[in-house]
């Protein structure tokens, strides 16, 4: 019985230069392996005609992002999710960073200092402006999401204790705002999702994966023209001084 | 282009585009390992993301001990196992029903005849479920070898085996596959230019 170990090292060339000359030789007076060989190679030949059908990327969407499917409701996550894309869309902030670390999250924002803070009149609402009490609201979160990893406690239940918004809203104003902008390329969000996660958070890892990809995506994808509204900066600005006040 | 090495150091820095890049480069093969090894598309995709996002938790633990890509087929691998293990399911040779010829216009290479293309549609669909037929070992052996490349050493590394259960598999699988395909009516003419495989009665022959 021929050596079957030469005979395959043979059919996928993955002979040494002396073995293979050895077994060359061996082919030239062995029949059934010289048939054998040819029909194998013939056999490999074939198999290249299996394809893999395109299938999805694992990229998702941007649609993606906003479907509500994609969001535990409840979870605390999709909300800091949602939060810092209505933040980051709602305002011209840049560098909104959201980062877990050893299993907790922090989030940091990129603005300087407001160089003074104007009583500006919230005016006749654009189309893509918030209110402030959503506003308030998500900042709100934002604290409180900081506080609980300053004192390491567990990680909040995601309730958001203002009447006016709930966890729904706060999603579904998140996707009118990013549907609903002028123009998509005016929109950047510059927001990051990172993963660190305790083994607790293994159920929604998934999910968060497609957010983080999602952001990514939509940090690349967009150039970088942010929401020049000064009134909603102002706004904005007047807000989280108006909070930290309250304090 | 940058090395992986390069880029799974960047990441375990906490680069996270690099690793970004990481899974947009293999993110293809990866996807494409685990269809063929369990043979649906939706448990694939679910699989591949699986495999990222698993590289990424344990991406402390990893010293560059072996090939990044190893490490993601390690995965990708165990994952497909526990799929198929809970499962209890053997791949099925998922091949869509019929031929729609305007799709299939679509993907003509130049030099091809739709007629040409329609038979190596047919012979897709006659090698994978060829390839359904096989052990698991053997299929998997197959498949790194053919799809992903590797070499025998690679492949016995990745599948903690010696190096001689790898050619035996390897032997054993493609001879069966020869046998399923020519009962599936495909010649073996194999030719040192293009090779032309002729799908004979493919479909009275047992096939579908």
């Amino acid at each position: 019985m021929c050596d079957k170990e030469l005979l395959v090292g043979y059919v996928y060339d993955e002979l040494e230069a002396a073995e293979r000359k050895a077994f060359q030789q061996h082919l030239a007076s062995c029949r059934e392996c010289r048939d054998e060989a040819h029909a194998l190679r013939g056999t490999r030949s074939h198999l290249a005609a299996w394809q893999v059908p395109a299938g999805p990327s694992l990229q998702p969407i941007v649609a993606d992002v906003s479907s509500a499917s994609r969001f535990r409701i409840g979870s605390w996550w999709a909300l800091a999710a949602a939060a810092a894309l209505v933040l980051a869309a709602a305002s011209a902030i840049a560098n909104l960073q959201i980062q877990t670390v050893d299993g907790g999250v922090v989030i940091r924002t990129g603005w300087s200092q407001p160089a003074t803070i104007q009583q500006a009149s919230v005016g006749a609402a654009e189309p893509t402006a918030i209110s402030r009490e959503e506003l308030a609201a998500l900042l709100q979160r934002v604290n409180q999401l900081e506080t609980a990893l300053a004192t390491r406690s567990t990680m909040p239940v995601a309730n958001v204790s203002h009447p006016a918004v709930s966890s729904e809203d706060v999603l579904r104003r998140a996707r009118q705002l990013i549907a609903d902008s002028e123009s998509r390329q005016q929109q950047a969000l510059a927001v990051r999702l990172m993963q660190g996660m305790r083994e607790m958070q293994a159920a929604h890892t998934s999910d968060l994966m497609r957010i983080e990809r999602a952001t990514n995506q939509l940090q690349g994808a967009f150039n970088d023209e942010v929401l020049r509204s000064r009134e909603m900066e102002k706004q904005f600005y007047r807000l989280v001084s108006s909070t930290q006040l309250q304090r | 282009m940058t090395s992986d090495e390069e880029l799974v150091a960047r990441s375990r820095g906490g680069d996270l585009d690099s690793f970004n890049q990481l899974v947009l480069r293999w993110e293809r093969p990866i996807y494409a390992l685990a269809y063929r090894v369990v043979g649906r598309e939706e448990e694939a995709r679910d699989i591949a993301q699986e495999t990222f996002l698993r590289a990424f938790r344990a991406l402390k633990g990893f010293k560059g001990q072996a090939k990044f890509s190893s490490w993601l087929y390690r995965i990708t691998l165990n994952l497909c196992r526990d799929w198929m293990r809970r499962e209890r399911r053997t791949p099925i040779a998922q091949t869509p029903e019929g031929v729609d010829l305007v799709e299939l216009a679509g993907e003509a290479t130049p030099w091809e005849s739709i007629e040409d293309l329609v038979s190596r549609k047919e012979l897709g669909r006659a090698v994978a479920k060829a390839m359904s037929v096989l052990p698991e070992e053997q299929r998997t052996a197959i498949i790194l070898k053919e799809y992903q490349g590797l070499t025998f050493q690679e492949i016995a590394d990745l599948l903690d085996c010696p190096l001689s259960t790898v050619k035996t598999r390897l032997y054993q699988g493609l001879t069966v596959l020869r046998r399923q395909l020519e009962q599936a009516g495909v010649e073996s003419h194999f030719e040192s230019e293009r090779p032309r495989a002729v799908v004979r009665n493919f479909r009275s022959a047992g096939g579908d």
